[in-house]
């Protein structure tokens, strides 16, 4: 039959041939890429994506997670409570939501965004060509660091000092929802235009069909409940059969940078005396509840280049201010603290140390000439420098209204005097705004000082720790007001522990160069001075990313806080000589390591303001102390007391990401399986009939085939 | 998807298959043994055509080449299996020869069709897997293909815009399922052709060609997925596998005659054979006719 017709077609020749352009011609359609079916289906938005992590306490657990295979939603694009008013509604229809909101509405619909269950995942946009708008957003609580402020017994006390819509504070809200941060213009195009509005953007008010776009969030963390929960199941592991350890959190550790100026030497007798010191004090942190965005640039950065301006100031003259200082016997610590915004971990553990005589170093025998510790009672002033420079000039001082209706209200007013500037508040009620101060105060009622702040109420920054504490400061104005709070309080300085303020000026240029690198630059080695700053330092990749989170790598210095490890090389340059005699970098090392004194360090860097690439050895009393809270050195400390920060930083689980894909309509998986059963039955029959009938069907016997022998 | 469509997905493509594991091959040890080597002789062609894909360098990103000779490959192992099982009767005959029967030993005479079916489906198995495990695999996840293939946004490649399309795993399913059954019938057909071959029948070479002739065009006729043409690719895909499963029951000796006497619409007269189901030479009642036979065709050579 078959066989006949195609034979004779196929016999002839020029048939043959139209045999060959036939394939061809089938063949013609197409050179194709073999792909991955996966990659048809997910598209991977990982290029600039920054996450919200956990934070535990001694309480309570804080930031934000995804369950272990990550949390999936359709994007649902917010940009006012109408939205969220449409997924409260719809909820039954779509089930569970992944929120995408700009970031200048954050704040505004934080508290709903984390009460809502069906919104099982936020991503917040910030297209950095825009300005986050006069809302700002603050990710600190309207009373920062309330549990260990020094007001915390008084309930009394309204406290709001920072301007937020969440009370609570943003970052301290248990989210249990993954949160990411997006500010990669061309992911935010395929997340608004690409998946909302060519997918779900309801039209004329109606929810679009199938199918939609949807995205999984996954962020998993394995620390949970709080932070003496998480620690002692990471203790019942530990050593349990060789190298297993369970890793869950760790504590938030980083270091203080302090100097004297001049230092003390107990060999030499010089040593310090009753209210003899003078404290210069700035906070180098900030935070986030997003990782990597820490810029902290007008909450802590603007008081620290305030500090760095009157240390380079003191340090051109450093001989003349040391022989002055000693005459009088006074001494000037400067102390730049680190963990300051969470709960003032390293001024907590700088008194900590010098209650317990360890401040700035232990006694050592072994040591020739060694320091003097410093205790509280050596204390005479403490000067701290808040945030510089948003208001536009005007800045104020802040006292506590008990030290200044008390016996040190003079010693207030001749340094403020010398400053220049007015008090905020000057009756007995006055409040310190959240400052290291307060924790002096908590130790001893009776340390006279006061905050520089540029804020009388309520702070002018209104992106106090957050993600958005970046180029928000207008530079010349910024610059013009450090300069002026530089002046005054390098002039109160020298006149409390010199007695002299002639023959000291600020370098505004240093200023300016400090403030480009830090705040408009978009990196911290993109500008000459910290580009020669962090020639020594390792691990450039990271220290040039703008973090001033205190972070958990504390213990190791390759991996320690970027902005530690700049100051420290900053003030070193100032404050330090060269050594005239050490020609190499292990010469300098060698030099720590011999230990015949511990009044000095011993560092090798360039010049910072000299353009050559010599180095030298320098010598300087900058060192580093432990910023580690002591919540984690006392035996049984009871960590739900609140008197120590108890913050630990939850592990992360490897695997974090975003995808997109489009979810098929629901009744889909049911007719598939219906199909299937369908084509089971079906088969079946087939085959069973198939087998039933085959003896008539088909030959069964095809060996007596066209005579052949064999078969 | 979910996990139900796959598994929905998985059934539609391998129930069939398994049905006729089921019915024809399970009974007999030996037909197992030689549905897994239909398996492994396709597998083997795979990988020949993998080391050929992976040595031509510079054509690697060419899939037509691959396929080209992925499916010459395929026929040459479909020859080789027959070839092997041809070489492999010898000596079962002289096993079940002079009124031996060995259980589970049977010669594989007389049968020649049905071990093409297993062959065939083993064959078909490893193919249609192959083909769609990846495909179900990424669809079991939470997502459906085709928003890739939707973003046009400045600074974006997307790679390869086919299949942008959420019935693809369906239709990968269905074309998979085809795929298997197709290739019963092509074994079929081919070892017909080869079995003619030798005993010098003049139209010996129809089955052959028809056979690679069908593969290429159900081959590439699958380029027309990307286009989303869905109903072209499974349609022609269908056509060839009605074609094909024609031409085997001619081959096995089908005959409009024996249709209606299959359905008891015609005289059977003539037709069937002894009441041995055709399909189960283990059947242990009719072993002296058979053995009879064999000393026949024994004496006869």
């Amino acid at each position: 039959m078959l066989s006949n017709a195609f034979a004779s077609v196929m016999m002839t020749h020029s048939n043959f041939r139209t045999y060959l352009i036939a394939i061809c011609v089938v063949f013609v359609p197409v050179l194709i890429d073999g792909q991955r079916v996966a990659d048809q289906i997910y598209m991977k938005l990982d290029s600039s994506t920054s996450q919200c992590f956990r934070l535990l306490n001694g309480t309570h657990q804080v930031g934000c997670q995804s369950k272990e295979n990550g949390n999936t939603g359709i994007i649902y694009l917010v940009e006012s409570s109408a939205e969220l008013d449409a997924i409260n509604q719809d909820s039954g229809n779509y089930g569970e939501y992944i929120v995408a909101i700009d970031a200048r509405h954050f704040d505004e619909f934080a508290s709903a965004l984390q009460r809502m269950p069906s919104i099982v995942g936020v991503l917040l946009m910030q297209r950095n060509s825009e300005p986050l708008g006069s809302s700002g957003i603050s990710e600190d609580a309207a009373c920062p660091n309330e549990r260990t402020s020094m007001y915390s017994e008084d309930a009394a006390h309204k406290c709001d000092w920072n301007p937020t819509q969440t009370a609570a504070g943003v970052r301290f809200l248990d989210w249990t929802k993954p949160i990411f941060l997006i500010d990669n213009a061309t992911e935010i195009d395929i997340i608004v235009k690409s998946c909302w509005e060519t997918f779900n953007k309801p039209i004329d008010g109606m929810a679009r069909a199938f199918p939609v776009c949807a995205a999984t969030l996954t962020q998993f963390m394995t620390a949970a409940k709080d932070a003496p929960t998480c620690l002692r199941r990471q203790e019942m592991f530990a050593g349990l059969s060789g190298d297993t350890t369970l890793h869950l959190c760790d504590p938030l550790i980083d270091e203080n940078i302090i100097a004297f100026l001049p230092p003390t030497n107990k060999t030499a007798k010089q040593m310090f005396e009753h209210e003899s010191v003078f404290v210069l004090t700035a906070r180098m942190d900030s935070f986030s509840m997003f990782s990597d965005r820490t810029p902290g640039e007008e909450s802590a950065i603007s008081g620290v280049i305030t500090l760095l301006a009157v240390a380079n100031a003191i340090g051109q003259k450093r001989e003349q201010f040391s022989s002055a200082a000693r005459q009088r016997k006074h001494y000037l610590l400067f102390a730049l603290l680190h963990g300051e915004s969470l709960d003032y971990i390293g001024s907590s553990r700088m008194l900590y140390d010098m209650n317990q005589t360890k401040f700035p170093v232990e006694a050592s025998s072994s040591v020739k000439d060694q320091v003097d510790q410093l205790t509280i009672d050596h204390i005479g002033f403490v000067l701290e420098l808040n945030q510089i420079g948003s208001s536009g000039g005007e800045h104020f001082a802040h006292v506590d209204g008990t030290v200044y209706s008390g016996i040190k209200r003079e010693k207030i007013d001749t340094v403020l005097k010398d400053t220049g500037f007015s008090l905020a508040d000057d009756s007995n009620t006055s409040r310190l705004p959240p400052a290291s101060y307060q924790q002096f105060l908590k130790h001893s009622h009776s340390i006279p000082g006061f905050v520089i702040g540029d804020f009388k109420t309520k702070f002018n920054n209104k992106y106090y720790n957050s993600f958005a504490d970046s180029d928000n400061l207008n530079a010349a104005a910024a610059i013009d007001a450090i300069t002026k709070v530089a002046e005054s309080s390098l002039k109160a300085v020298t006149n409390w522990v010199a007695n002299e303020s002639t023959g000291y000026t600020i370098d505004r240029d240093y200023i300016k160069d400090l403030y480009d690198c830090f705040i408009t630059k978009k990196f911290w080695d993109e500008c000459e001075i910290l580009k020669r700053a962090t020639t020594y330092l390792e691990n450039k990749a990271i220290v040039r990313q703008k973090t001033t989170y205190i972070g958990t790598q504390g213990s190791m210095e390759a991996r320690s806080s970027p902005i530690k490890r700049i100051v420290n090389v900053l003030m070193v340059g100032s404050l330090g000589e060269k050594l005239p005699n050490v020609d190499t970098k292990e010469q300098c090392g060698h030099l720590s390591g011999l230990k015949k004194n511990n009044m000095y360090s011993y560092f090798w860097q360039l010049d910072l303001l000299q353009s050559d690439n010599a180095s030298y050895c320098y010598q300087s009393t900058v060192m580093q102390t432990p910023a580690q809270s002591p919540a984690f050195l006392i035996e049984d400390y009871d960590m739900t007391s609140g008197k120590y920060s108890t913050w630990v930083e939850s592990v992360w689980a490897p695997s974090v990401g975003l995808k997109l894909f489009l979810r098929p309509p629901p009744r889909y998986s049911l007719w598939i399986f219906l199909t299937a059963m369908v084509v089971l039955l079906v088969s079946m029959a087939i085959c069973l009939l198939l087998h039933r009938i085959s003896p008539l069907l088909i030959d069964a016997h095809p060996g007596a085939d066209i005579g052949d022998p064999s078969l | 998807m979910t996990f139900a469509e796959a598994l929905g997905c998985t059934a539609i493509a391998f129930g069939p298959p398994l049905w006729v594991f089921v019915v024809f091959i399970a009974r007999d040890p030996l037909r197992i043994i030689l549905f897994v080597l239909g398996a492994f002789f396709w597998l083997v062609s795979l990988l020949l055509s993998s080391i050929l894909w992976y040595a031509v360098v510079p054509l690697r990103q060419t899939l037509v080449f691959g396929l080209f000779f992925s499916i010459a490959f395929q026929e040459l192992f479909r020859y080789l299996y027959f070839f092997v099982l041809k070489r492999a009767q010898r000596g079962l005959d002289k096993l079940s020869a002079s009124g031996m029967h060995i259980a589970g030993v049977h010669s594989l005479k007389n049968a020649r069709h049905m071990l093409a079916v297993v062959c065939g489906l083993g064959m078909g198995t490893m193919a249609g897997m192959f083909l769609l495990v990846n495909v179900i695999a990424d669809f079991s996840g939470e997502g459906t293909a085709g928003f890739p293939a939707s973003v046009y946004v400045a600074n974006v490649t997307v790679p390869f815009r086919g299949h942008g399309n959420y019935h693809f795993c369906l239709m990968s399913t269905l074309s998979a399922g085809i795929l298997i059954l197709t290739h019963i019938a092509w074994t079929v057909v081919f070892w017909d052709g080869c079995h003619k071959k030798g005993s010098a029948v003049p139209t010996w070479w129809v089955g052959l060609v028809i056979v690679i002739l069908s593969h290429y065009v159900s081959s590439a006729i699958s380029f027309y997925n990307e286009k989303k043409m869905y109903g072209l690719t499974l349609g022609v895909q269908l056509i060839i596998l009605l074609i094909n499963w024609m031409f085997a029951w001619y081959v096995m000796g089908g005959s409009v005659a024996r249709m209606k006497a299959a359905f008891g619409l015609g005289p059977a007269a003539g037709l069937s054979t002894p009441r041995t189901p055709i399909v189960d030479e283990t059947d242990e009642s009719p072993a002296p006719t058979h053995q009879r036979r064999f000393d026949a065709h024994h004496v006869e050579t």
